[in-house]
């Protein structure tokens, strides 16, 4: 088991390197040169070479590159010509907020989608069965974007049961500051304000279900598909037989043995949920990573977007190794093989 | 083919997404006959009329007939995703049989570089694509069809292994032709079947994908009748572009709903266990 922990551990040293070096070399392959970019239309020749000379950007790509990753590990991710703010400054906001939302809906998502893929196995061809099938079709199929705007419409427009977006009526709790980024965690521990939590709660609520469509039918539809076959299995005649009760087999025998597809979907959903926040941050103005990213291309702004991409490789990365490491612990016959 | 008729008779769901996807193609390809006015035709002093009328779906922000701009917009957005998918196919399929065909150190190259893109979520590395090769409808295509490149070049490289270590090709090479044409003439061929099914399924994600970047502002020309452009330009307009942000998104739901059936469908009639059944 330790040599399979370590040699995913060194698979993952070069893909990591690979996206460091990508993301570095987005400064140059973004359109324009990047200090006339900076100095804008009327910058004269002169004032471009010398930017050039003070970001080491006539230095040969190699010593640029061994600079960046420098400043990185300093937590260093340079500046933002937009807004004039140091990056990682910004990041502490954005990246929290991505977090908060991605986890919402990866919670969302998972419950969901779990109990409706284990119900529509346990009792095939029935309601809950056409219901599971639905969902995981018309879920894929969803354009999040337009779902986002309909819900926008009709529970914050038409109902007026929930906010149109943002993160926080500002307005209402003009001295809030969030120190971690966590919305819900500052409102809970630092505040310990139940109002204030509540709204915090209700602005994230249609954004986390629209962001978690996808997920819900994906993992939907793997966990009835495992659930069914595993349902089939020797094993669980025999727990029957013994005489445990159905909820036990279904849930002890039946969703244990079912859980790696079904952990492996929630994982690659929770990569997907990084890329696929840009959709759903734009439609309830969600300041979050993907929000920063779209913005940071608007204008040609390299740093904010090196950043945002490196963060959300590596951690797509790190959680894809996670999960094949989990293996493990959920499968004991993983573990003694020393496979 | 007659196999293939056969199976999509008792096959509900399959019949369904064929049918909205020759109503949509049907669409695209009648457009101008069907279109009472043209997709840039803008009737002056005539914005945001109501549906009814001359009108059937009403206007939008520039006096142009919605219905027919949703009309034009299913030739746009198919033909759109139509070529992104085929790059992708293409260019999977291209790196994943020469992967699985030649192994060794070709396959360990190639299939390092399919899994570090696949280290990136598609939809970001898709975003990253446009924002180097600058926003414009053409672009997308490149953007989401290199994108979805891996997933291809992983399914096909897995078929040609299997493929491969069968008979005919050993008989193939035993009669001395060259590895591209025993390649090209008798291992593709056989790989067929899942690429089109994966096709099938691609398309339906190449329409949401540049959907959704044409709906993120990279895009480029705004005007252009794509239904993602469409939706993005009602969207800008809030309230009053309401409508046409409804319809637009409804027709990218119900197309992309016909490949997902489709393709599902082919799945199933290509997997002999659920055939069997």
């Amino acid at each position: 088991m330790l040599s399979h922990i370590l040699r995913r551990l060194l698979a993952t040293a070069p893909m990591l390197i690979g996206v460091s070096i990508v993301s570095f070399l987005l400064l140059h392959a973004l359109p324009g040169d990047p200090a006339a970019v900076l100095l804008g239309q009327r910058a004269t020749e002169e004032n471009k070479r010398e930017l050039r000379e003070r970001m080491g950007l006539d230095q040969p790509l190699h010593v640029q590159y061994f600079d960046y990753i420098g400043d990185i590990s300093r937590g260093d991710f340079g500046e933002s010509h937009r807004t004039n703010q140091p990056v990682a400054t910004e990041l502490k906001q954005r990246v929290p907020a991505t977090i908060e939302l991605a986890v919402a809906a990866m919670l969302i998502a998972s419950i969901v989608g779990v109990s409706l893929g284990v119900l529509a196995a346990v009792r095939p061809r029935s309601v809950w069965d056409f219901v599971c099938l639905f969902t995981a079709l018309v879920g894929v199929s969803m354009p999040v974007f337009w779902l986002g705007f309909l819900a926008q419409k009709l529970f914050a427009g038409e109902l007026e049961v929930l906010p149109f977006s943002g993160r926080l009526d500002f307005g209402s709790w003009p001295t809030f500051v969030s120190d971690t980024g966590f919305y819900t965690l500052d409102a809970a521990f630092v505040y310990q304000n139940p109002e204030l939590l509540l709204d915090v709660l209700t602005h994230l609520t249609l954004p986390a279900f629209v962001l978690a469509t996808v997920p819900v039918a994906l993992i939907a539809r793997i966990t009835r598909a495992t659930m069914l076959e595993t349902l089939k299995q020797d094993f669980i005649r025999t727990a029957k037989a013994k005489g445990a009760s159905p909820s036990a087999v279904v849930i002890r025998h039946g969703l244990r043995n079912a859980l790696i597809p079904i952990l492996t979907a929630i994982a690659t959903q929770f990569g997907y949920l990084l890329g696929g926040a840009v959709l759903t941050e734009t439609i309830f103005a969600w300041q979050g990573l993907g929000r920063y990213v779209i913005e940071a291309i608007d204008v040609l702004d390299a740093r904010p977007l090196q950043a945002s991409v490196l963060i959300i490789a590596v951690t797509f990365i790190l959680v894809n190794l996670l999960t094949d490491l989990s293996y493990t612990l959920i499968d004991p016959r993983l573990r003694k093989k020393g496979a | 083919m007659k196999d293939f008729l056969r199976f999509l008779k008792t096959h509900r769901p399959a019949q369904g997404g064929l049918l909205l996807i020759v109503l949509v193609v049907f669409a695209a390809v009648f457009a101008n006959l069907l279109a009472p006015f043209g997709a840039m035709e803008a009737v002056p002093n005539r914005f945001f009329a109501p549906p009814g009328g001359e009108h059937l779906l009403g206007t939008d922000s520039q006096g142009r007939d919605l219905f027919s701009r949703l009309l034009f917009g299913a030739r746009y957005t198919l033909l759109v995703a139509l070529a992104a998918t085929l790059l992708s196919l293409v260019a999977g399929s291209m790196v994943g049989a020469l992967a699985g065909y030649f192994g060794a150190r070709v396959d360990m190259l190639l299939m390092r570089g399919v899994d570090f893109m696949m280290s990136f979520p598609s939809f970001l590395l898709a975003v990253v694509a446009v924002a180097i090769l600058g926003k414009s409808l053409e672009n997308l295509i490149w953007a989401v069809g290199i994108a979805g490149a891996p997933s291809f070049a992983r399914q096909v490289r897995a078929e040609v292994l299997r493929i491969k270590a069968l008979e005919f090709v050993e008989a193939a090479n035993a009669l001395g032709y060259s590895h591209l044409r025993v390649l090209w003439r008798h291992v593709l061929p056989n790989c067929l079947t899942p690429i089109i099914v994966l096709g099938t399924l691609g398309m339906g994600g190449s329409i949401l994908s540049v959907a959704g970047l044409a709906f993120l502002g990279l895009g480029g020309d705004p005007f252009v009748p794509e239904w993602g452009l469409m939706l993005k330009l009602g969207w800008d307009q809030s309230a009053q572009g309401a409508s046409q942000v409804g319809l637009s998104g409804a027709c990218i739901l119900v197309t992309v709903l016909g490949f997902n059936l489709l393709g599902d469908g082919l799945r199933d009639w290509l997997d002999p266990r659920t055939r069997m059944r």
